[in-house]
């Protein structure tokens, strides 16, 4: 079943290296964001999904990690790549930090306390104007070359990305670890009294998924090449990234990545197509999902699809 | 061997006391029963020997050790396992992952899959839920689930083995299978504390029984000594039977 899996996952995979040869840079682009909200996605679903902690400003690593390549790139001119490990560190250590005291908190109480970390970090980077750019943002060295060339770039780097995302993920939920993390999702009092250091365990969680975020970010602020506090904290990807690991399902391993090409392709037509009612109909989505989706697609029709199910979803929810 | 020690145990919420001044042994190889009418402090009694709960008063030791400062974790390294009353599954993992999970962390704290699968097999033939190990634990009956949970607790390798309720809501036949199944423990070395409101159950398994009536320890001694007790007959029928009796 599993090498079946893997079998689909790397033809899959070998559409996506084949395709930019294919198609135009307009889809380059969508298909360079969408891979961008997938990691993101499969990346926070180590913290919300396997370990039950909607850590719905789980973004604030995004913006960090974008801030850390920007400032090492124009600080301290040192090549994108090199940035890379610095991004994923700063999120280790500030989700290591932080998850000391916020992941004693549960449920919406831990989901508020993460906008709010989300928020601070975002005043701090806005006041720190000496090496920030505060208000004014960042603006990162251009890389150099032909336009196809840097497009082709940044579609592989983020494909790479989602691809290593996906592999802790998968590593994640095959280990010791994993296992952890399902337990503390399940009965938090129960898996504390069979042995398992939930306060470590959920920070683990959180620095992983930190770390995954924290490297998106400083992918996205290269390919922007201009960052300020609003582009990178942004509140919309939160919300975003929460229906994708909704819609494809946050206790698979591919759920929210599935999640994500589903509602950023939509996304994408209905922004090209009909822009003015763009918010609404992401809006509208995700109303859906929480209704008729709550559990994600995989977990709804593993047996296969049935409009049934959805049904009995919505009544499940008591509405 | 004394393995644990309660001394005075105490503890409160606010005003409210739950438990008042709990003193009792239990020896390694015994089954000592817990019981006493609803809202007796059993359960309580259990969360501050797991460290579910903090103690109010008095002390709790375990191997000669106290214990009230360790961590619920810490409690389980330390080789004491239990079961909750209401069962609660880990759903997302098939019934076998579940108990792997007590291989993994539980007192034998094994590292490789291969070795907790085995540790997780062997719990569950124990319990007699071999042939359901790669099912969702969560449709299955209640009867099973509750095997689940001695299965979970059986595989983390405990000396001290903490039942609460696993016997209740089960039928006749299940009944026995399961008083037969917690004896082959005790056979097997492990300690047992069984909280448990069916009577033949307990009355059937336990060495020692404690009686606990709005936190206070009431009466302790043999099953047999027990049912004779005039504070326990009051306790769980009224004055008026007291009296007859």
């Amino acid at each position: 079943m599993l090498i079946k899996k893997l079998f689909l996952f790397l033809i899959f995979l070998l559409i996506l290296v084949f395709l930019p040869f294919v198609i135009s840079g307009y889809w380059l682009r969508v298909l360079t964001q969408t891979f961008l909200f997938a990691a993101i996605a499969t990346g926070s679903n180590i913290i919300i999904g396997y370990t039950g902690y909607p850590a719905f400003g789980n973004i604030a690593f995004f913006g960090v990690g974008a801030y850390v390549t920007g400032v090492l790139m124009t600080k301290y001119e040192m090549g994108f790549l090199a940035t890379l490990p610095f991004s994923a560190l700063a999120g280790i250590i500030l989700a290591s930090i932080l998850g000391i005291p916020i992941l004693r908190l549960k449920g919406h109480y831990f989901a508020i306390a993460t906008v709010g970390i989300m928020e601070t970090i975002r005043e701090l980077v806005d006041n720190m104007t000496e090496l920030t750019g505060g208000g004014l943002g960042l603006t990162l060295p251009i890389m150099q070359g032909e336009p196809e060339f840097i497009y082709k770039y940044f579609y592989f780097a983020m494909l790479i990305c989602l691809v290593f995302a996906l592999l802790i993920s998968f590593v994640v939920s095959k280990i010791k670890l994993g296992y952890a993390l399902k337990a503390i999702r399940v009965d938090e009092d129960a898996a504390s009294v069979m042995g398992i250091n939930t306060p470590l365990y959920k920070t683990a969680a959180w620095a992983v998924s930190a770390a995954i975020v924290g490297v998106c970010g400083g992918i996205y602020a290269y390919w922007l090449s201009y960052i300020d506090p609003h582009t990178v904290f942004v509140g919309t990807y939160s919300v975003k990234m929460f229906a994708m690991i909704l819609l494809g399902g946050g206790t698979t391993v591919i759920g929210p990545m599935l999640g994500a090409f589903i509602l950023e392709l939509i996304s994408e037509v209905v922004w090209s197509k009909f822009i003015a009612i763009h918010g609404m109909v992401l809006g509208l989505l995700i109303i859906f999902i929480i209704l008729f989706l709550p559990k994600g697609l995989f977990e709804t029709f593993k047996g296969g699809f049935s409009f049934k199910k959805l049904f009995s979803n919505l009544r499940e929810n008591k509405l | 061997m004394v393995l644990l020690e309660a001394k005075n145990v105490a503890k409160s919420y606010g005003g409210l006391k739950v438990l008042t001044d709990v003193t009792f042994n239990v020896n390694k190889g015994e089954i000592v029963g817990i019981i006493g009418p609803n809202g007796a402090g059993k359960t309580t009694f259990m969360n501050l020997v797991s460290r579910l709960t903090n103690i109010t008063g008095g002390v709790i030791n375990y191997k000669g050790q106290p214990i009230n400062n360790k961590k619920p974790h810490e409690i389980a390294k330390l080789g004491i396992a239990r079961t909750f009353q209401v069962v609660k599954p880990f759903g997302g993992l098939s019934v076998l992952e579940n108990v792997m999970v007590g291989a993994f962390y539980g007192k034998r704290n094994v590292n490789s899959k291969k070795e907790s699968m085995e540790v997780a097999e062997e719990a569950l033939k124990v319990v007699g839920l071999e042939d359901v190990r790669h099912k969702d634990p969560r449709i299955l009956p209640l009867a099973k689930r509750k095997k689940l949970e001695v299965a979970r607790a059986l595989a983390m390798g405990p000396d001290l083995l903490l039942l609460d309720e696993v016997m209740a809501g089960l039928g006749a036949k299940e009944l026995n299978d399961m008083m037969t199944e917690i004896i082959k423990l005790k056979e097997k070395g492990i300690t047992i504390i069984a909280i448990e409101h069916v009577m033949k159950a307990i009355m059937g398994i336990s060495d020692r029984i404690v009686v606990l009536h709005l936190g206070k320890l009431i009466c302790e001694g043999t099953p047999q000594e027990v049912v004779k007790n005039p504070a326990v007959i009051e306790a769980y029928l009224g004055s008026k039977y007291a009296k007859k009796e």
